[in-house]
């Protein structure tokens, strides 16, 4: 229950009075000065896209709000020249995202790219920019059965001038696919030679077919962002799902046919006897 | 024509069947006043929600259904006393019988009105036929109620045309022009040939078997409302029993009142004899046993299969602050006072039972009010609302000017009957004195 | 539409992916499996893995609309769906937060608590617990047995809905319900921030004066992979959400699987012996995030007095 709390109202006065005072004094500076922008910046690849996701907002009224509808520049730094990757401008949930799979990127000596995002602000906004250093990480998943065991086998390489090299002590967490979100069956790493191995649960319901898509990725990794792969495997339980045509229950729509019955019975019996009595008095009228 | 026993009997009825007297009208007017009082009550309502009654999210029913029940009692109580006075050619209570389907009638038009009093959204009320489920109690007390007024209102009709005929006839007072039409076509060409008055035998005698178990059966349905919930106290087998036990003994409560009333009004002495009071009296305390036997069963298997929920249930009806009193009161009304009066013969006479059935009548209203509230206000999970009328219920002036209103209505109905026909069925008794009764126990003087 | 998935709790908060799949025109219950729809019969033959054949139900194979079902639509339920609560109440405080945040998502008055939190004791001698009480979504539901016009119904997915374009106000399902799950709509709601929304039952908004109301366990969310708003809106973590039949609920913050977390924690149902079958279970408050005391911090004496009985 909320009930109106003096100290509320206490304040919203004290702030109201504040307000109209210096409004009073020195209407040019009335208006509220720019907010400052807080920016996160993050990598993410999948099998089939990478892309880069700044997401800016805003303190007010003791918590953050998504600033939407400004423009961010995203460039790309290697060695010493900056590339221009373009602008975004941020979504209702104060995201912008430039897609970097047409992109060629440019790495130094260690495989590593700097990227950086930047708002220039406005009247309202401070400017505000944020800057990462990622390399690419490719993950690579394979599925085996063996004897009933269920192995997924999961290799880290990346691409450091032209050579592909093994990612050791790279966290990958391994998930199944959920409505809500992933569901995390373990969070493994990488050995000498880029390699996990992990034993797949034998009792997790799939889809009606036992399908389930099977995540292995890093989790907003510092050397490599978010990556992430997907395979489907058919190592679920099936899990049937029938729609109940029309059961006849006492919560259903459709009523239990005793009920029908005894309903109909009672009706009908008391009716004709109404019928009867009301034909009787039909015949005395035309006496 | 000959000015018989039974035309000066027909013409004590000359108020208000030809002539309505200054107090019927009086009475009209009054009540016609308290119900535009309950309408302006129900316009309150309509405009702003049911938030003007003391109904609330636990409370969700108040006194509108204790008025449904109580009507509804009467109403199938009613058809039930009349059915059985009929069938069993009941020779001392043929003067009752009118007054019992009469009230029928009054109980099952006025009742039903509190339950829509209780539906939020009257506009939708076709609902209950154009997408009735038929699991739901509630379709099944809509059939009920609703066939059980058309046999109600035609058996009424049935038991009228005899004097209908009668009136059609009579010169023992004027009629307006309009009346003997209506007359004349309200008594269907009857003209008591042998045929006609063996068809109309058999036709009441049909409806009269048909609506016993009619009203058996929409009375249960109506404890079924209660009964088929998971409260503590309402989720009971013998719900509707109780239901149907309460419902006549509130009937034949009724009927001394209206008997003592007509016996005052028409000087029907020795039609409605101490005698019929004794009689009556009878029925009232084995009724009155009944009763006591319910309670004390209801209550004590609660007490002894106690969980915390119906303990905390149980534990209001002893409270002073609760709802001692009105228990008390219930039990004291409809069960102790009863039970002296009519056990010990010095105490019983005409007076002392016509009061005892008003008393039953407000216990039995009480006892209703205390089936529906702490039933309500007892919920398996403990209530943690700090808005008082949450948790308590209160009800408002709308529900009493309704409840009233709701009182007033039947009056008016009663007060239309009498403008209808007489009060005794005074060609039923004309008949039986010809055909059954050869020499009738009314006829000698009262005493 | 991956990414949603992956991201897991973040990305509720960053509902960029959310909209891409609404751009995306649907959520495949069954990834991959939209093709067989083309069959268009009533069952469908598949081969499982381990080669056994199994008809499966073609709707099952549908893809799922993001937006709010109404009409008759609003009854079948998302279809391959059961959902299930899970309220661990060793980590409720009172806070309130659940309540609040259903409020605001069915713009509901601030006095109208489809969740509501109340103080229970099981005994003296055990320490009183906080227990969030949400509608239980009974799978043998007393409140749609009473209806008399299918206003209230019980869904595939497991979920009781009110249907407020057919609901007569007669309050048999209120006084039917032995947990005290529902509310009535007593006057006109108050003017309503969300306009010229059409009505879904499964987003229950806009109310409608005289009709019943009561926690919807948020379809409409759940059909954009959202969480319901009590769920999200809870500091501590208390209410997991999710789905049965993929064995999975999550507080927000983790996934856990559901038989695990039931056993493990000795779940129960309130008032089983009622025999009504509820879709919310009960983690009894054997880890304590905090003393129940925490949850009186800041009453009024009028608030105090309520749990008198209790204390």
């Amino acid at each position: 229950m909320m009930r109106p709390n003096i100290h509320t109202y206490g304040w919203l006065n004290c702030l109201f009075i504040c307000l109209v005072a210096t409004a009073a004094i020195n209407p040019l500076t009335a208006q509220d000065s720019p907010l400052r922008v807080y920016m996160y910046l993050d990598y993410f690849k999948t099998d089939d896209s990478q892309y880069l996701q700044a997401e800016l907002k805003y303190r007010e009224d003791g918590g953050f709000k998504q600033l939407k509808g400004v423009e961010v520049v995203f460039t790309m730094t290697a060695d010493t020249s900056i590339i221009d990757l373009g602008k975004k401008t941020t979504t209702a949930d104060g995201l912008a995202r430039l897609d970097l799979s047409e992109v060629a990127i440019v790495a130094d000596t260690l495989g590593i790219t700097q990227y950086e995002a930047s708002f220039e602000g406005n009247e309202s906004y401070k400017s505000s920019s944020k800057d990462i250093e990622v390399g690419v990480v490719n993950i690579s998943m394979q599925t085996e059965e063996v004897d009933s065991i269920r192995r997924l086998n999961i290799m880290a390489t990346k691409q450091v001038g032209g050579n592909s090299l093994v990612v050791e002590d790279l966290d990958i967490k391994i998930g199944i696919e959920r409505l809500f979100g992933l569901l995390t069956l373990s969070e493994v790493s990488t050995d000498e030679d880029g390699l996990v191995q992990f034993d797949f649960p034998i009792d997790l319901p799939g889809d009606a077919l036992g399908n389930i898509n099977v995540i292995a990725m890093t989790d907003d990794d510092d050397d490599f962002g978010t990556v992430k792969t997907r395979t489907k495997v058919g190592w679920g339980k099936p899990v049937y799902y029938h729609a109940n045509e029309a059961p006849r229950t006492l919560w259903s729509r459709d009523a239990p046919l005793w009920i029908i019955i005894t309903v109909l019975f009672l009706f009908l019996v008391v009716w004709y006897h109404y019928f009867l009595a009301v034909n009787h008095l039909i015949k005395i009228r035309k006496l | 024509m000959e000015n018989s026993v039974f035309d000066q009997l027909l013409a004590k009825f000359k108020d208000p069947i030809s002539k309505p007297s200054s107090s019927w009208w009086i009475l009209l007017v009054a009540m016609l006043m308290i119900i535009a009082v309950g309408l302006f009550a129900l316009i309150q309502q309509i405009v702003h929600g049911h938030i003007v009654t003391g109904m609330r999210d636990h409370v969700v029913w108040g006194v509108f259904i204790v008025n449904f029940i109580f009507f509804l009692g009467i109403g199938y109580a009613g058809a039930i006393l009349a059915g059985i006075f009929h069938l069993t050619r009941l020779q001392w209570a043929k003067p009752l019988h009118r007054i019992a389907v009469w009230f029928s009638l009054i109980g099952l038009c006025v009742g039903p009105i509190f339950i829509f009093l209780c539906v939020g959204r009257l506009d939708r009320i076709h609902y209950l036929f154009t997408h009735a489920r038929i699991q739901s109690p509630i379709t099944w007390d809509v059939m009920a109620i609703l066939t059980n007024l058309i046999l109600v209102s035609t058996y009424l009709y049935i038991a009228h045309i005899r004097d209908f005929a009668k009136l059609r006839d009579t010169d023992v007072f004027d009629l307006p022009k309009w009346k003997r039409k209506l007359y004349n076509k309200l008594a269907l060409n009857y003209r008591g040939t042998h045929e006609q008055n063996h068809r109309l035998n058999r036709a009441q005698n049909g409806l009269a078997a048909t609506m016993i178990p009619a009203a058996i059966v929409a009375d249960s349905l109506l404890a079924w409302l209660f009964g088929m919930s998971l409260r503590p106290g309402w989720h009971s087998t013998l719900f509707a029993p109780e239901f149907i036990l309460v419902a006549i003994y509130s009937g034949v409560a009724l009927l001394i009142v209206l008997m003592w009333f007509y016996r005052r009004k028409y000087q029907l002495d020795n039609l409605m004899t101490n005698q019929h009071f004794q009689y009556a009296g009878y029925l009232l305390l084995l009724l009155c046993l009944g009763f006591a036997y319910f309670t004390l069963s209801e209550y004590i298997t609660e007490w002894y299969n106690i969980n915390e929920t119906h303990e905390r249930w149980l534990d209001k009806f002893l409270t002073i602050g609760e709802f001692g009193i009105m228990s008390f009161a219930a039990i004291g009304f409809a069960i102790v006072i009863p039970l002296i009066i009519l056990i010990i013969p010095r105490f019983r006479n005409a007076g002392s039972i016509t009061v005892v059935s008003g008393l039953i009548l407000i216990g039995l209203w009480l006892k209703r009010y205390l089936i529906i509230v702490p039933t309500l206000e007892t919920p398996h999970l403990p209530i943690q609302d700090i808005r008082p009328e949450y948790v308590n219920y209160q009800a408002t002036w709308v529900e009493w000017s309704l409840s009233l209103a709701g009182f007033a209505l039947g009056v008016v109905l009663l007060l239309l009957l009498n403008y209808l026909a007489p009060s005794i069925p005074v060609a039923d008794i004309e008949r039986d004195d010809e055909i059954v009764v050869p020499k009738p126990f009314y006829k000698t003087s009262n005493e | 539409m991956e990414e949603k998935n992956i991201q897991g709790r973040r990305n509720f908060f960053r509902k960029s992916l959310a909209a891409g799949l609404m751009s995306a025109g649907g959520l495949s219950v069954l990834n991959g499996c939209t093709k067989e729809t083309s069959e268009g019969g009533e069952k469908i033959k598949v081969m499982t893995t381990d080669g056994r054949l199994v008809e499966v139900d073609s709707t099952s194979l549908k893809s799922v609309s993001t937006e709010p079902a109404v009409g008759a639509e609003a009854r079948k339920g998302i279809p391959g769906r059961k959902f299930v609560m899970v309220i661990d109440l060793g980590r409720c405080k009172n806070a309130g937060a659940c309540t609040t945040s259903c409020q605001k998502g069915h713009d509901l008055a601030a006095d109208q608590d489809w969740m509501k939190i109340l103080l229970l004791r099981n005994t003296k001698e055990t320490e009183p617990y906080w227990f969030p009480k949400p509608c239980f979504h009974c799978d043998n539901p007393p409140c749609v047995k009473v209806c008399p016009v299918d206003a209230t119904f019980k869904r595939d997915d497991g979920i009781v809905l009110v249907d407020n374009d057919r609901c007569i106000g007669c309050k048999f399902c209120m006084s039917a319900c032995p947990y005290s799950a529902r509310i009535f709509n007593w006057e006109d709601p108050p003017e309503s921030e969300i306009e010229d929304v059409e009505y879904s039952p499964e987003t229950s908004v806009p109310a409608k004066v005289g009709t019943i109301g009561k926690c919807d366990f948020c379809p409409d969310l759940s059909r954009k992979g959202e969480l319901p708003h009590c769920v999200t809106g809870c500091p501590n973590g208390a209410i997991y959400f999710g789905d049965a039949n993929e064995d999975a609920v999550s507080n927000g913050e983790e996934m856990v699987r559901l038989q695990t977390l039931l056993t493990d924690r000795s779940a129960y149902r309130h008032l089983e012996e009622l025999g009504t079958e509820p879709r919310v279970y009960y983690l009894p408050p054997t880890e304590r995030m905090f003393p129940y005391e925490r949850g009186l911090e800041g009453l009024s004496e009028e608030e105090m007095a309520l749990y008198d009985d209790i204390l």
